[in-house]
């Protein structure tokens, strides 16, 4: 009798009850839909701040590799509208590594222009970002390799740093060839 | 800022990152040196620097480089050469079963030493020149004192026999300014540090329970700027560096070559070193970075690579001598990775193999044995230019 005494409840009632549980779905899914658009914006910051980090250093090897000359601020153009950019340590994820990369090479700051072109992958910019890094480190050892070499004096060098040493051509004086006899070894 | 924006930002900054990797990818292209390449992935990152630097190849004249003394007196293949580290001395292995010591200045012998095994691969003057190290198939390492006067049948008296590889020694150095250490490289897979004193092994690297190479080695370079460090090259195509106070396990491992690696020399600066392979090419590499830093191979009409079998460097690292398996013998630009010379095709040239070259202490002589059983001594001949 109950059940049916609910189940003949009025219209209204039922109405108002279903209208309040609509109305708190609605709520929630509005509620996540904010969080997880607040999730979104925040992801997107820090992909943005790590692109930009990411940018930042391609510029510089690309500076090193071109010998272009440094600019003195860190300047960078985001669709036509110019902001100053100040490189954190906590940067993510690698500006500690780009901080400490132009302390090691004395940049002080680069400008880039963002150029709208194609889309990368985060996978390919991080193989990437490692073929920088080690070409950064041959690049070094390059620069050291060439200015060891060309310091030292080299005796079998047609030009070569001084001073020139007469004793290295004492293979040039006295008896040249040795044609003696060779039967007392055997 | 809305979440509409920042898609776009990080849209804008994503492209970004993409045009300039395309950008980089295009500088890296044009700093690849692709004369007589065949492997084109290869980068050659100090030929590249040193070109944007506008430096270009040594240049020798017809006679700058002459093969001034040829020394004559082994009757077998010339294997293992070394210098001493003062005078003009040099001790040559053969597989006549003799170990050589010659005065390079006048071509004379200065000492013969008959050995109990003949298969003789590797010798070493130590560091004082009073005694030399040689070893070979017999797996021993022999250690004979110069002042020792000989005996009744001809044969200087081995004063240390090193014993306890396992398999062939293929090569062996004094430790510098130490005549009582030495490093030997063997057939076993292993390298050793000898206390020559007490004939005794003070550390083993490598072997059946330690990351070490996997195939025989078959030479050693101790560096010279820190002496507890060395390099061994192995039929198992890498190189790895060593530390004497850490044998367990190689510092690093060096990887690029498509064959054995015949040998290994380092750099005079001690921060580098260079490899010989069967694979045709010799290469350059990091000890710091572990990057390989240079390749120098030259492009070969016919299919038969010939295979490197020694290098040396000059005493500023400019050039790279490296010894082939044809009678060929190159001497590089290690800069620009170019062969600015070919010894082989001089006048007074090897008629065989050339299997070892050494450089003088003071860097002014070069110093190559062959298979043709002679030793020839090459020095600069012609008009130097100070800079």
């Amino acid at each position: 009798m109950q059940s049916d005494r609910s189940e003949s409840a009025s219209p209204i009632t039922s109405r108002v009850q279903s209208f309040t549980a609509t109305d708190t779905r609605g709520k929630h899914r509005i509620q996540a839909e904010l969080k997880r658009l607040e999730q979104e914006a925040r992801f997107l910051e820090l992909m943005n701040e790590a692109l930009v980090t990411y940018a930042i250093l391609y510029s510089l090897v690309l500076c090193k590799i071109t010998n272009l000359i440094e600019l003195p601020s860190t300047r960078i153009e985001l669709m036509g509208s110019s902001m100053e950019t100040h490189l954190r340590i906590d940067m993510w994820p690698i500006s500690s590594a780009l901080v400490r990369a132009m302390r090691l090479n004395r940049v002080e700051a680069v400008q880039l222009r963002l150029a709208p072109t194609g889309l990368a992958t985060w996978e390919r910019d991080r193989e990437e970002l490692e073929q920088l890094e080690k070409m950064e480190k041959a690049s070094a050892a390059s620069k050291e390799m060439l200015s060891n070499v060309e310091t030292k004096p080299d005796p079998l060098l047609p030009v070569t740093n001084g001073p020139i040493i007469p004793f290295w051509d004492r293979w040039f004086e006295g008896p040249q060839e040795s044609k003696g006899c060779r039967c007392w070894i055997l | 800022m809305s979440v509409a924006e920042l898609k776009e930002r990080h849209a804008a900054a994503t492209e970004t990152v993409n045009a300039l990797r395309e950008r980089l990818k295009q500088k890296r292209l044009s700093l690849l040196d692709t004369d007589g390449m065949w492997i084109l992935e290869i980068f050659y990152f100090i030929a590249g620097y040193a070109r944007s630097q506008a430096r270009t190849p040594v240049s020798f004249g017809p006679t700058d480089l002459v093969c001034c003394r040829t020394l004559q007196g082994h009757t077998g293949k010339v294997y293992s050469l070394d210098w001493t580290q003062e005078k003009n001395r040099i001790v040559s292995a053969s597989q006549d079963g003799r170990l050589i010591v010659w005065n390079a200045l006048t071509s004379q012998k200065i000492h013969a030493i008959k050995l109990p095994c003949a298969w003789v691969m590797t010798c070493a003057f130590s560091p004082t020149g009073q005694s030399v190290a040689c070893g070979g198939l017999d797996s021993v390492c022999s250690i004979f004192n110069l002042n020792s006067p000989m005996d009744k049948d001809g044969y200087s008296p081995v004063s240390k026999m090193l014993s306890g590889h396992k398999g062939y020694v293929s090569s062996c150095q004094y430790v510098p300014d130490e005549d009582t250490h030495l490093i030997t490289s063997s057939g076993d897979q292993t390298c050793v540090l000898w206390d020559i004193t007490t004939g005794l092994r003070t550390s083993v690297f490598g072997g059946e329970f330690q990351s070490g190479h996997t195939a025989d080695v078959l030479s050693v370079s101790i560096n010279g700027s820190n002496s507890r460090m060395f390099v061994s090259g192995s039929c198992d195509a890498t190189a790895r560096l060593w530390d004497t106070r850490v044998a367990s396990r190689a510092v690093r491992t060096f990887h690029g070559h498509e064959g054995d690696v015949n040998t290994v020399r380092f750099f005079p600066d001690g921060n580098r070193f260079g490899t010989g392979s069967d694979d045709g090419t010799c290469r350059l590499f990091d000890i710091r970075t572990g990057h390989q830093l240079q390749v120098y191979y030259q492009q070969h009409g016919d299919n038969d690579v010939p295979h490197v079998t020694s290098i040396a460097f000059s005493i500023s690292g400019r050039l790279l001598f490296a010894g082939y398996s044809n009678g060929d013998c190159f001497v590089w630009d290690t800069l620009l990775a170019k062969v600015v010379l070919n010894l082989g095709s001089l006048q007074n040239s090897h008629e065989g193999r050339i299997s070892c070259l050494g450089l003088s202490a003071d860097g002014s002589a070069l110093c190559t044995g062959s298979w043709d059983t002679n030793l020839k001594i090459w020095a600069f001949g012609g008009h130097r230019r100070v800079v």
